[in-house]
């Protein structure tokens, strides 16, 4: 019975964590389309949610499989312990998130859980924690917005040599546009078929997957090219660059969906990754070298972004829409690619990282490119600030929490 | 709104180039405005006049009121591909250049008696010139905002160059007259009042003045597209 409390209250905190990783966090793949006009609000929660979903179901498990044994060596803890524990974590992870968005501080769903799993663990025994899993994880957090920053310059440098500094730039980005679709759709496919689809009984090696991606990758620049194709401009005096902002739009909404898909693979586990380990203590799966992740963990997990989307994020998608015209469709093609692309292989890496810093590392990579009018750089020390408190405060939550249930649950 | 932690929000501000184009666009507008206000105190419509002079004053307040916003939303740490500090100095002799149709206005309106025969050609020309090299500058902006649009492409800034050398160019020209003028005054000092010479060699001065911080303008704008 006792048990079935606990499953029951995981999957609760879960689906609140989910909820709140679909609320805030969304808005950085939707902010800058319906703030340029690209999608309308309803669209793009339509798109949001559909490729959330899709990103945490398929791509969802390489993450999910690091916080759920990667951060403390559950063979060294009592199954009963560790399930109060991952939900101790939860709900510290939840509490402190809670907190910090009321307070507007930026941090990180992906740093709250990270922390907050470290923290029960710490309790039991510091020696718990793989320190060079948390080390690596920690590491990827400074390397990742730095990749997005680099990737976003260099997508955003091919675009001003080979599309702004043309006479008829739009003619040139029809030509362009669908290498950057080859590659998008590449790499997507690519994320699904290698180590992916085994829940689906397929199982393909590396480079079946390659040959498999690259051809799905040739069949989506042909539909690209084609459907760009169609599309009719003419310049008047001195308009150039509005008419090819015009024409980003359109290419804008495959980038959002692009990072939603991402976001979703990447920040599902934030929520179910506890909920993974709690759920396989409970069915009696010995928890060793390999977790189970069943479908229907994912999939709640899903189902809670989309919850957080459609009933708060839509709020936040607008405010920042209305304040985030100032990325315009180019320069957030090129922010928005190159955050899909680090996050998407940061997940197949395992490795949790924030999606929202890696937008900001990407804008500030456009940025440097002289793409951008203003960019706040304040916005560095705020975020290395929250690195900096996001850490002890999760851990101390979720240590609190920890013992307090220890104290109910098991005497 | 409470109950957001969205980073990204923090990390992009509103672009000051666009409002700087408004800015712009009010000082020519009141160029425009004080050209026509010209004309009618040449002819001697006063009431005319005096109501272009009030929609100055209205446009004056409103530039002013784009200049404060665009300083007060440019702190420290806020990254621009530009040099912050030339920026902030292309605002402010914009906003000279406003300043000045203000006070020519104002200073035409303390005033009020024909201008001699004589002279009403060159101060036409002057106002003339005054007027072009305000909207050289307006082009001047547009252009820098087209080269900020572009990131900076070699091309834009050639374009943006040759704007502010025809800046240049009308600056002087302006120069030219403005010393003709004042000649011409002098010349017929004997059959103008004290207060007559004082008034219309000042007004020539504050319409050099008005070329001359367009042309600052110019170059401004010409630092800020320099490598």
């Amino acid at each position: 019975m006792l048990l079935e409390l606990i499953v029951i209250l995981a999957i609760l905190a879960s689906l609140y964590m989910s909820w709140n990783i679909g609320a805030n966090d969304v808005a950085n793949s939707m902010g800058t389309s319906v703030g340029s006009g690209a999608l309308t609000l309803r669209n793009a929660i339509i798109i949001a949610v559909v490729f959330e979903f899709l990103g945490a179901v398929l791509v969802g498990k390489h993450v999910t499989n690091t916080i759920a044994k990667g951060i403390v060596d559950p063979t060294m803890i009592p199954s009963n312990t560790l399930m109060v524990g991952m939900l101790a974590a939860l709900i510290g992870a939840g509490l402190w998130v809670t907190i910090a968005t009321y307070l507007r501080l930026p941090v990180s769903t992906t740093q709250s859980i990270v922390g907050a799993v470290m923290g029960f663990a710490a309790i039991i025994n510091m020696e718990l924690i793989h320190w060079e899993v948390v080390g690596d994880i920690a590491a990827s957090w400074v390397v990742s917005p730095i990749l997005g920053a680099i990737m976003a310059y260099i997508f955003f440098m091919i675009m001003r040599k080979f599309i702004f500094s043309k006479d008829d730039p739009i003619k040139e980005a029809k030509v362009v546009m669908p290498f950057f679709i080859f590659l998008t759709a590449t790499l997507i496919s690519m994320s699904l078929l290698f180590k992916g689809l085994k829940n689906l009984g397929m199982n393909f090696g590396f480079l079946q997957s390659l040959g498999i991606s690259i051809f799905s990758g040739i069949i989506a620049m042909g539909i690209g090219y084609l459907l760009l194709k169609r599309y009719r401009y003419t310049y008047e005096d001195g308009d150039k660059y509005k008419k090819l902002e015009k024409f980003f739009i359109y290419l804008q909404v495959m980038t959002a969906g692009s990072v939603a898909f991402a976001h979703g693979a990447n920040d599902v586990a934030n929520s179910v990754g506890p909920l993974v380990t709690i759920v396989d203590i409970y069915n009696g799966i010995p928890v060793g070298e390999e977790v189970i992740i069943p479908l229907w963990v994912l999939m709640l997990g899903g189902f809670g972004i989309v919850l957080g989307v459609s009933t708060w994020g839509y709020k936040v998608i607008e405010t920042i829409g209305h304040r985030i015209t100032e990325i315009t469709p180019t320069r957030g093609f090129a922010a928005e690619l190159a955050t899909a692309f680090t996050v998407l292989v940061f997940s197949k890496l395992g490795m949790p990282v924030s999606t929202s810093q890696v937008i900001v590392g990407s804008v500030m990579g456009v940025g440097f490119a002289r793409g951008i009018a203003t960019v706040d750089y304040r916005i560095v020390k705020n975020i290395i600030l929250s690195w900096v408190f996001t850490i002890p405060v999760a851990m101390a939550f979720s240590a609190g929490i920890f013992l307090l249930f220890k104290y109910i649950f098991l005497g | 709104m409470r109950f957001i932690r969205t980073p990204i929000i923090q990390t992009l501000r509103k672009s000051p180039f666009e409002a700087l184009i408004d800015h712009a666009h009010y000082v020519r507008d009141s160029a425009e405005l004080l050209r026509g206000a010209f004309d009618d105190y040449l002819e001697g419509r006063y009431d005319e006049f005096e109501k272009k002079r009030q929609k100055i004053e209205e446009l004056e307040l409103k530039a002013d009121y784009i200049k404060s916003n665009i300083r007060n939303h440019l702190p420290k740490g806020v990254w621009m591909p530009v040099d912050r500090g030339v920026f902030l100095s292309l605002l402010s002799e914009m906003d000279k250049v406003e300043d000045i149709i203000q006070d020519v206005t104002e200073w035409l309106s303390l005033r009020k008696k024909p201008v001699p025969e004589e002279l009403k050609k060159d101060f036409e020309t002057l106002f003339e010139k005054s007027l072009e090299s305000i909207k050289l500058c307006e082009d001047a902006i547009d252009a820098l905002n087209i080269v900020i649009e572009s990131s900076f492409l070699e091309k834009e800034r050639e374009k943006t160059k040759e704007i502010v050398h025809r800046l240049h160019v009308v600056e002087h020209e302006s120069d030219l007259i403005e010393r003709r003028l004042t000649r011409e005054i002098f010349s017929i000092e004997d059959r103008l009042s004290a207060a007559a010479l004082f008034h219309l060699s000042k007004l020539v001065f504050l319409l050099g003045e008005l070329a001359n911080h367009a042309e600052n303008a110019g170059d401004r704008v010409r630092a800020l597209i320099a490598r």
